[in-house]
């Protein structure tokens, strides 16, 4: 008889895993706490059937379809210890089948070479936990590769710059060639040209062309990123590696809350869960288990881990939580530039991702490092009428939606920055909020280091001089630190960029799992998600989840591809001393470090540039 | 689930009879005694609820009736008051359209002759899928009916299966249609003392109305949650009750929902026609509020948090 494997969470991971497991022969049972808004028969159909997701903001944006449910399972959110928490949604991800890439940006760079020795390479910054990865870029291209293969990614890799080609070495070129590109994001590109920079076609897993996988060619409806994919041409967990497990025999169980992994010694027996279908009737169930492969997303790895009391011997669980840093610059065209048409993004760019060590010893730190930029975007007539809310009402809002400054003339930069790890910045189980279920909540406490923050005050004026290269009217970047720089603004963490909590070393007495993403306390337990990560690097992280699951699944299955020929990659990324365009030691010598400076410079920005 | 019903169902219109059959008596006379008071389908709202929050509505999101200088649609042109009543009430909507929380998918048919994109068979006539609901589940309608009813029954007892609302609210959790009952009594009350010739708020003159929205004790409350309302009704797809005749996209340029046909290469690259603005246009607004709330959201305060949203 076929071992038992129970994959816990239908994701980015978790498909992975049940994918791999079916192909080797096990018997696969998914447990997803949400629905299905794909449709088991549609899903599994050949060709690909339609889903329920829709074009329509009032259902995804305010109504939450493929969101989680964070009124019903909220979290709680403090700063540091002691403070009075928040209750509400906290970088929830979407929950239900096919986890967050249900309505993913489906941007897919891969991580350079240097994000897996950034502590040896350049130190570790003082009061972080960064670490070494211990697999390398070259253990990992093999599956990159192979997952950017089964999304079905477009890209031109032809185009990266030189820094960008030296630390993403490739054995293959991308599936597909970038699809159409869109009117604000070649705009802005055409900016930062002008400065200097070195933009290029965001690689994207969206068909390009029709029938890739037996998939649909992407329309660019414009409703991608926060929008499930009414055709089904975005590449997804679901659409791709779920789909093939579940028509190699994987079992799907929605509506099942996983409370507790049952153990004896050091094996996992089983997952007990609550059958929720007929909520509030309470129906447990155990689904017994040779080996279970927790995928829930970090935070609810993590909190289901604590809830078990299983791979937290050296008090690792919860600890290192990453987000990424996100820094938003805004301007306004003179003229329209439809957003609404189009991926999201279809322009990106990697000249932050360099390590600035010139600026970072200036400021006391061994670097300073943003991540990729987002060149482009838009909002939704509901998000521009609802911005500024009550306080622009009557004719004031009729002129504001006139004029669409911030959906139709906007002009957008997002770079979600690398965030360094630290002991503090963590999850555990909240004393006294319980979800719907009854179970205690995940307690995230979490405030930047230095890093971060410097990081921003450095580079986010230039994402605003971007704009105004490229003719925004107004430009001004948004710091993330809105306590100082806009009194009343929220710090609860937002995003949906998650790693770290169930980091990955060699080391049991600092990491919870070991280069297989296996947990050091039991022997059949994987991780797969994104909380093995150990350092969050500045680049959108699902390529790289499903990749390192895939890297994990063969370890454990032992059929691991080799590692990529080592390439001769320099330990010194391309440009790294050299002045980024635009950017001078001196100009930042002097700056505090932190969030004042962030903060003055973005009034500054805002109040006066027009 | 205990605890079931609404405190106020006002039902009209097809499928409410087969709806009165599954309502306790007493419910079913309160609906019934409303019907022939009621001249618009209300599915939670009474008349007099309705009146206010539709002049309230009207302040805020105006057409040309409601400001001289006005010339687009406004909230009243939208019937924007229909879809805030069709959320309050979504429960009350009789099946298969209610509850109406979730219009189904993938595609409206709105973007013209639609490309079938999938290898089953094109349906036809071709579905406006949105004009269908999507179902619930057990634990979504648990949610959903304690973010609109609260967490307590008709006679003011707590139900056990939404007690975890009240944890997390740090108190008892106010459902939506409480927030409307009692956000229009306290216009209405609001409004006889700031002018004591008037007996409630729709009776005010437009300008007396926005002079009492702007009191900052006020602004920041209810007319804050209709707002928001407001704009989802005026902006959103037309299959939630609001957005009549595409009135709201229209006139701000936006073309709605396009799948399955999508925008070309062409298109997605074809630059704007009309006169670029300057700097000067932009002066009366407080961009540096947008773009900051665009990035991270309206403020938040612990203890404070979901005002009616499952999200931020």
């Amino acid at each position: 008889m076929a071992s038992k494997a129970v994959v816990i969470g239908s994701g980015a991971g978790g498909s992975v895993a049940a994918y791999t497991l079916v192909q080797a022969g096990w018997d696969v049972t998914v447990l997803e706490k949400g629905v299905d808004h794909f449709g088991q028969a549609n899903l599994t159909a050949e060709p690909i059937g339609p889903p329920h997701f829709g074009s329509d903001e009032v259902k995804e944006s305010l109504r939450h379809f493929s969101d989680a449910d964070a009124f019903a399972e909220p979290r709680t959110f403090r700063a540091k210890a002691g403070d009075t928490p928040f209750v509400g949604n906290v970088n929830h991800l979407p929950t239900g089948v096919g986890g967050g890439t249900m309505h993913w940006d489906a941007k897919t760079p891969r991580f350079w070479e240097v994000d897996f020795h950034l502590a040896s390479t350049y130190g570790v910054p003082a009061g972080s936990s960064l670490a070494d990865w211990p697999i390398t870029y070259n253990d990992i291209e093999p599956y990159y590769t192979r997952t950017e293969h089964m999304l079905g990614v477009q890209g031109d890799a032809s185009k990266h710059p030189d820094f960008l080609q030296q630390q993403t070495p490739r054995s293959k070129p991308y599936p597909m060639a970038p699809g159409p590109q869109q009117l604000d994001s070649v705009v802005i590109a055409d900016g930062a040209k002008t400065l200097g920079y070195k933009p290029f076609p965001f690689a994207m897993a969206a068909n390009s062309v029709d029938g890739y996988d037996g998939r649909p060619a992407c329309v660019n409806c414009g409703m991608c990123s926060g929008f499930g994919c009414p055709n089904q041409s975005r590449g997804g967990a679901a659409v791709t590696f779920l789909r093939k497990a579940l028509q190699g025999g994987a079992h799907l169980i929605t509506e099942a809350f996983a409370f507790k992994v049952e153990t004896n010694g050091r094996k996992a027996t089983g997952v007990r869960y609550l059958d929720v279908s007929q909520w509030p009737q309470r129906k447990e169930k155990v689904a017994h288990a040779d080996l279970v492969v927790l995928a829930l997303s970090p935070i609810e790895t993590a909190r289901l881990a604590l809830l078990s009391g299983i791979g937290n011997s050296s008090d690792q669980v919860g600890r290192n939580l990453m987000f990424h840093w996100f820094t938003y610059a805004f301007g306004v065209s003179p003229t329209r530039l439809h957003g609404y048409m189009g991926r999201a993004s279809t322009q990106t760019m990697e000249d932050f991702v360099v390590p600035d060590t010139v600026t970072g010893k200036a400021l006391g730190l061994p670097y300073l490092r943003g991540g990729n930029l987002e060149l482009g975007g838009t909002s939704w007539p509901i998000a521009e009428a609802t911005t500024i809310g009550v306080f622009l009402r009557g004719r004031m809002h009729k002129d504001f939606m006139r004029l669409s400054p911030i959906r139709d003339r906007i002009m957008a930069i997002t770079m979600g920055g690398e965030d360094m790890p630290t002991a503090d910045k963590r999850v555990d189980l909240d004393p006294t909020v319980k979800d719907v279920y009854g179970f205690p909540v995940a307690r995230v406490t979490y405030s930047p280091h230095n890093f971060e923050l410097a990081s921003q005050a450095t580079i986010g004026p230039k994402l605003a001089a971007i704009l105004k290269a490229a003719g925004a009217l107004a430009a001004g970047f948004i710091p993330r630190n809105p306590p100082v720089a806009l009194p009343g603004l929220s710090t609860v963490p937002t995003g949906a960029h998650i790693m770290g909590t169930m980091r990955m070393g060699d080391d049991p007495k600092s990491s919870v799992v070991d280069r297989t993403g296996r947990m050091h306390d039991l022997d059949n337990v994987l991780v797969t998600d994104g909380g093995v990560f150990p350092s969050a690097s500045g680049h959108n992280p699902t390529l790289t989840i499903m990749s390192v699951a895939w890297h994990s699944m063969d370890s454990f299955l032992g059929t691991a591809t080799p590692a990529a020929a080592a390439k001769a990659v320099p330990t010194q990324v391309q440009g790294e001393h050299a002045e980024l365009p635009a950017t001078g030691a001196k100009e930042n010598a002097g700056l505090a470090l932190g969030a004042a400076a962030a903060g003055l410079a973005a009034r500054r920005v805002l109040k006066n540039e027009g | 689930m205990t605890g079931g019903l609404s405190r106020r169902s006002f039902l009209k219109g097809a499928g409410a009879l087969a709806v009165l059959g599954a309502l306790p008596a007493a419910l079913v006379r309160d609906v019934v005694g409303h019907v022939a008071e009621a001249a618009e389908p209300h599915y939670f709202l009474d008349a007099h609820q309705y009146a206010t929050v539709q002049a309230l509505c009207r302040r805020l999101i105006p057409g040309p009736t409601d400001d001289p200088t006005e010339t687009d649609p406004g909230a009243l042109e939208a019937n924007v008051i229909a879809y805030i009543d069709l959320f309050l009430g979504a429960f009350n909507v009789p099946a298969p359209l209610g509850p109406r929380i979730w219009g189904d998918g993938p595609f409206s048919g709105r973007a013209g002759p639609p490309p079938w994109p999938f290898g089953t068979p094109q349906p036809t006539p071709y579905p406006n899928d949105f004009a269908r609901t999507f179902p619930l589940s057990a634990v979504e309608i648990l949610s959903w009916r304690t973010l609109l009813e609260g967490t307590r029954d008709s006679s003011g007892k707590a139900i056990p299966e939404r007690a975890w609302a009240d944890v997390a609210a740090g108190g008892r959790y106010l459902g939506l249609q409480e927030q409307y009952t009692q956000g229009v009594k306290d216009l209405d009350a609001a409004a006889a003392q700031m002018f004591p010739t008037a007996k409630d708020f729709v009776s005010l003159s437009p300008p007396q109305q926005d002079i009492l929205i702007a009191r900052p004790d006020i602004t920041t409350g209810f007319p804050s949650v209709v707002f928001q309302h407001a704009a989802e009704g005026m902006y959103g797809a037309p299959e939630y009750g609001g957005n009549k005749d595409l009135k709201g996209w229209t006139y701000i340029k936006f073309p709605g929902d396009r799948q399955p046909k999508g925008w070309t290469a062409a298109e997605m690259l074809a630059p704007d026609t009309g006169a670029p603005i300057s700097a000067t246009a932009l002066k009366p607004f407080d961009l540096q509020a947008a773009f900051a709330r665009l990035a991270f959201g309206t403020p938040r305060e612990a203890k404070t948090p979901w005002k009616g949203s499952r999200g931020f």
